[in-house]
């Protein structure tokens, strides 16, 4: 009951982050862990050698070395990029 | 060029010599080669793909792991800038009731790749010719009643060869020149301590950092510091929900302020609706604020939601119906996909698949494969893929290939 309730508060923080944001400014793409399997497409094609891998072989982008120019999304099988 | 081929054949042999060992050491491998003729905008392009996975227990507690994925067509290939493509992962986990570490070596080879601008605020006007990527990394976490810790540390060195251009106004043509080979590291560090409140509830504290060698290295440095709470929670023997906040200070002197302070939440659903039937529905949210935390900014966000059904017929579980969706509007990251497979006789299995990104392309596939049992699997496929605008000519890749256990 108690994880419900904690539950209910996340859902309400991020309804909350939702409805606060201001329109999407600052391009950054992520990777979605759940999704991600390691298989290296991402960093097959990224022009800026801005992806790495984490100790659990799970694509990582280095910010600060990312171009912004999305051409891992395309190619990631698993859709894990957003 | 010479340098370059005797640098990938070194690497090359290293490679194989890896493979032999695994394939000699491990217990549950899979081997997999396939052929395929691409036709699209230009001239038939023939592309070959090996991919070897394998894992091995030397003790209960001691676990080997070696993948390697080997890529390569006799011209570039739509948006890949390289010929040859060659990803290797080695891994060794060790594992004890209070302790766990593991090391891993992964490595990427390429061969005839194309000139990028890898490092566009560190050098305009030069390129590189990537040969190799080396990455180690070392992870320890330890568990002690309710608290965790753990600490990683990942460095990687990307061996290139940087090409410069010069104008020659006599001739009015641009000459690359190649210079030598040299070695570009960066450094990932970082280390995270959590306390586990209640039996669902974990709140923790996390310091990362990351740092570039080379000219102007400090535009690519990274400090990062943040607090962090997961819940996991199993609401009855169908229902799983998993969710997490995420609060980081990041410090970048090419980052605005106003991106300083990243705010990641994310809640997952998963449950099985039926006996077989298996689903998911995510959301993901990163925003971020200056430091005054004054007005929050959107950064990207995504919905998704997935089934999977096996089809009872089959007891291999090898015929399927999977469909997805991801809804990410805001870095037009949407796509929406689906995967049927299903046996037709005996052995004989078909597969068709669809994947459409509204934004950028879509691809329909096929594929007829007849299963060894235990043994291996032979097939033959077929894909379309249409990229956006409709312009663009479209890709037909038709192969066959081959999978062995052993
Ligand atoms: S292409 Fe996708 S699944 Fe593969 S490593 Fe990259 S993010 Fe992960
Ligand atoms: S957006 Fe472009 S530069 Fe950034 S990680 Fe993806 S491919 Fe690399």
């Amino acid at each position: 009951m108690k994880a419900l309730v904690w539950l209910c508060l996340l859902l309400l923080l991020t309804t909350c982050l939702v409805v606060a944001c201001k329109q999407s400014t600052f391009t950054e793409y992520t990777i979605d862990r759940s999704s991600c399997n390691g298989c290296g497409e991402c960093s097959r094609v990224c022009p800026n050698d801005a992806i790495y891998y984490d100790t659990l072989g799970k694509a990582v982008i280095d910010q600060s070395r990312c171009s912004k120019c999305a051409k891992c999304v395309a190619v990631c099988p698993n859709s894990a990029i957003y | 060029m010479r340098k370059v081929c005797s640098s990938m054949s070194k690497q090359r042999y290293l490679l194989i010599t890896l493979i032999i060992l695994s394939c000699s050491l491990a217990a549950q491998n899979s081997w997999k080669t396939e052929f395929i003729a691409s036709v699209g905008d230009k001239e038939p392009l023939w592309i070959g793909r090996s991919n070897l996975n394998a894992e091995l227990y030397i003790k209960p507690n001691l676990a080997l792991n070696f993948r390697t994925k080997l890529e390569s067509s006799d011209a570039l290939e739509r948006e890949f800038p390289q010929k040859t493509w060659s990803n290797s992962a080695l891994s060794i986990k060790y594992t004890q009731p209070l302790l766990t570490a593991e090391a891993s070596y992964r490595s990427t080879l390429w061969g005839s790749s194309k000139a990028l601008n890898l490092y566009p605020v560190d050098s305009p006007g030069l390129d590189f010719r990537r040969n190799a990527e080396h990455q180690s990394s070392l992870s320890l976490s330890s568990e002690f009643q309710k608290l965790r810790g753990s600490a990683f540390a990942i460095h990687r060195q990307l061996r290139a060869r940087p090409v410069s251009y010069v104008y020659d106004w006599q001739t009015d043509t641009t000459i690359s020149e190649v210079h030598a080979e040299k070695g570009l590291d960066n450094v990932y560090a970082g280390a995270d301590a959590a306390y586990q409140i209640r039996p669902y509830l974990r709140a923790g504290a996390f310091v990362r950092h990351s740092e570039a060698h080379f000219d102007r290295a400090d535009s690519y440095r990274m400090d990062a510091a943040g607090l962090n709470a997961e819940l996991e929670h199993k609401l009855d023997s169908n229902t799983r929900i998993l969710g997490h906040f995420v609060w980081t200070n990041r410090f970048n002197e090419n980052l605005s302020p106003e991106s300083r302070n990243l705010l990641q939440s994310g809640v997952r659903i998963q449950r099985t609706l039926l006996p077989g039937l298996n689903s998911f529905v995510s959301y993901q949210n990163n925003s971020c604020t200056d430091a005054g935390l004054d007005t929050l900014y959107l950064i990207s966000n995504q919905i998704r939601a997935q089934i999977q059904y096996h089809f009872s017929y089959d007891p291999d579980k090898d015929s399927y119906l999977l469909a997805g969706a991801k809804f990410s509007k805001s870095n037009e990251a949407s796509a929406f996909f689906s995967e049927a497979q299903s046996r037709i006789m005996n052995r004989l299995y078909a597969r068709i698949g669809w994947k459409w990104l509204p934004e950028l392309y879509v691809q329909y596939n096929g594929r007829l494969g007849y299963f060894f049992y235990g043994l291996g699997e032979m097939y033959l496929l077929y894909q379309k893929h249409e990229p956006f605008p409709l312009q663009t000519a479209d890709f037909h890749y038709l192969g066959f290939g081959s999978s062995i256990y052993f």
